[in-house]
């Protein structure tokens, strides 16, 4: 009897170091499938956020200068290119992404601008000068270079190098630490289905770790309320939150989808043991 | 005991080994990581809000001028209802120029939306200090384009009504402090707007308009 309850409690113990495993590795492994992906930021920079960096752009310029100046708000429409928005966007992630401060060039963009305004004011009789122009232009490149950048993808960066680094050591260690842990603990039952069954436990528990946590954020949406100007940066935050959530919710099933298995499997292997075939 | 009992048992037993498995997770999850991320969570309050944020300056009005504003010499400060920033607290009028604006205590953009706004670095009318007060020049202030020495600025408040001779204008840059002087020891009105008018683009001048008080009742304290 106390051998037996010797073996149960080292079961026991087994068991929590490998859902510690099993859930290290489930949720670095979707972190590395989700936000810590190579091409996440470029995926999510598509054509829908592009014409949101060019709303929010000219919106501000609306607040921060029609008002304040002398300037009608019908000279910020269409005073920029979504072609360049939408190409500067994409250069200057991927510039940063290899470590280069800034990776457009905003030259063809200030001489856009400085046409449109000239052009507007070219056709609604109004007076304009070089030294008002400047001014003006300088602005809205000031603005232009804001919205194009992505103001926390240096820290994301930082993040990123780090798990780079960090996540092949994790996988290899937390893999081989799980395998060892599991080896022992079939070591020290006769009838395998036993430690099956432990492991199933580790599983579920795993699971139990993994997914409230996303899955109350997610109905309860907290996230979404961010503080955070501009517009299009707050949705792309929302929406890297959205899918790094549904992500380790989808990792916390599949740990209890394999814990069904595994109990299924036990099932079978106690029957076969009960039939004598094999030491199940 | 019955098999099936002995079974219900035994499943139980390992229903509740994976809770207090989780459970055992959660606290060695709380105890070592929460320290860390602690700071990060209670900063996020700053960049959480229940609602969607918005740069709506409540911008009340305090202004509600007495029917017998009487000709007083002085008024006493303890009755004089201090205006906040955003607040709308006097009217400035220009007879001459057929300028009739409402004035607020500060000058952020949402106030210069609504009418004209005093820096808050000035004085109040009757303290007997610089009074500086700008507008846009796509607004009410358009028309000071058109002021003349000898013309009278009017500004009416809850406890009085001030009258100030328009004296000079001048053209400075935005960032000339030489252009006014708000130490100086005396009630001086100075109106500002962009410059110049009526053209496309953004300026880095202003036009000054300068005017001496005539009339009004001097703030006094007990």
């Amino acid at each position: 009897m106390k051998k037996k309850h010797l073996s149960q409690a080292i079961s026991v113990i087994l068991s929590f170091f490998i859902m510690v495993c099993i859930t290290v590795i489930a949720v670095s492994s979707c972190l590395a499938a989700t936000v810590f992906r190579k091409d996440f930021f470029s995926g999510l920079m598509d054509d829908e956020y592009c014409q949101s960096v060019m709303e929010s752009l000219t919106d501000t310029l609306k607040q921060k200068l029609s008002a304040p100046s002398n300037i009608p708000e019908e000279v910020f429409d269409n005073l920029f290119s979504f072609y360049f928005i939408k190409d500067d966007i994409k250069s200057n992630l991927n510039a940063k992404l290899v470590g280069i401060e800034s990776g457009y060039n905003n030259e063809r963009v200030r001489e856009y601008v400085a046409e449109q305004i000239k052009s507007y004011a070219a056709n609604n009789n109004m007076e304009i000068s070089e030294d008002s122009l400047n001014p003006l232009v300088d602005y809205c490149m000031e603005e232009y270079d804001n919205h194009i950048s992505f103001i926390f993808l240096d820290t994301y960066l930082s993040f990123r190098n780090v798990f780079d680094k960090a996540f092949t050591y994790i996988l290899i260690g937390f893999s081989a630490i799980a395998i060892f842990l599991t080896l022992f603990l079939f070591s020290i039952h006769k009838y395998k289905h036993r430690a099956v069954r432990f492991c199933a436990c580790s599983l579920f528990a795993s699971s139990l770790m993994i997914v409230p946590l996303p899955l109350f954020l997610l109905i309860q949406g907290g996230y979404k309320n961010l503080n955070i100007t501009p517009e299009h940066v707050k949705l792309l935050l929302v929406e890297v939150a959205d899918q790094t959530l549904s992500g380790l919710l989808l990792t916390g099933l599949l740990a209890a989808a394999a814990g069904v298995a595994a109990t299924l499997i036990t099932k079978r292997m106690r029957e076969r043991a009960k039939k004598g075939q094999h030491n199940y | 005991m019955s098999k099936s009992s002995f079974s219900l048992k035994r499943r139980l037993g390992y229903f509740l080994l994976t809770i207090i498995l989780s459970l055992i997770g959660y606290i060695a999850v709380i105890v070592t990581v929460l320290p860390l991320v602690s700071p990060f969570i209670s900063s996020m309050g700053l960049v959480m809000s229940a609602t969607d944020s918005t740069d709506d300056l409540k911008t009340g009005s305090i202004f509600e001028p007495k029917v017998d504003l009487a000709e007083k010499d002085t008024v006493n400060e303890k009755d004089i209802v201090m205006p906040v920033y955003g607040t709308h607290y006097a009217k400035l009028e220009i007879p001459a120029l057929s300028v009739s604006v409402g004035l607020y205590f500060g000058d952020s953009s949402q106030v210069l939306k609504k009418g004209v706004g005093q820096y808050i670095g000035s004085s109040l009318p009757g303290y007997g200090r610089p009074i500086l007060i700008g507008g846009h020049n796509n607004g009410a202030f358009n028309a000071l384009q058109r002021v003349k020495v000898g013309d009278t600025v009017a500004i009416t408040t809850n406890y009085g009504v001030y009258q100030y001779r328009v004296t000079g204008t001048s053209v400075a840059d935005q960032s000339d402090k030489s252009a006014y002087d708000l130490s100086q020891n005396k009630e001086q009105l100075i109106l500002y707007t962009c410059y110049p008018f009526n053209t496309l683009g953004l300026t880095n001048k202003r036009f000054f308009v300068y005017g001496d008080k005539i009339s009004g009742p001097e703030i006094v304290t007990d």
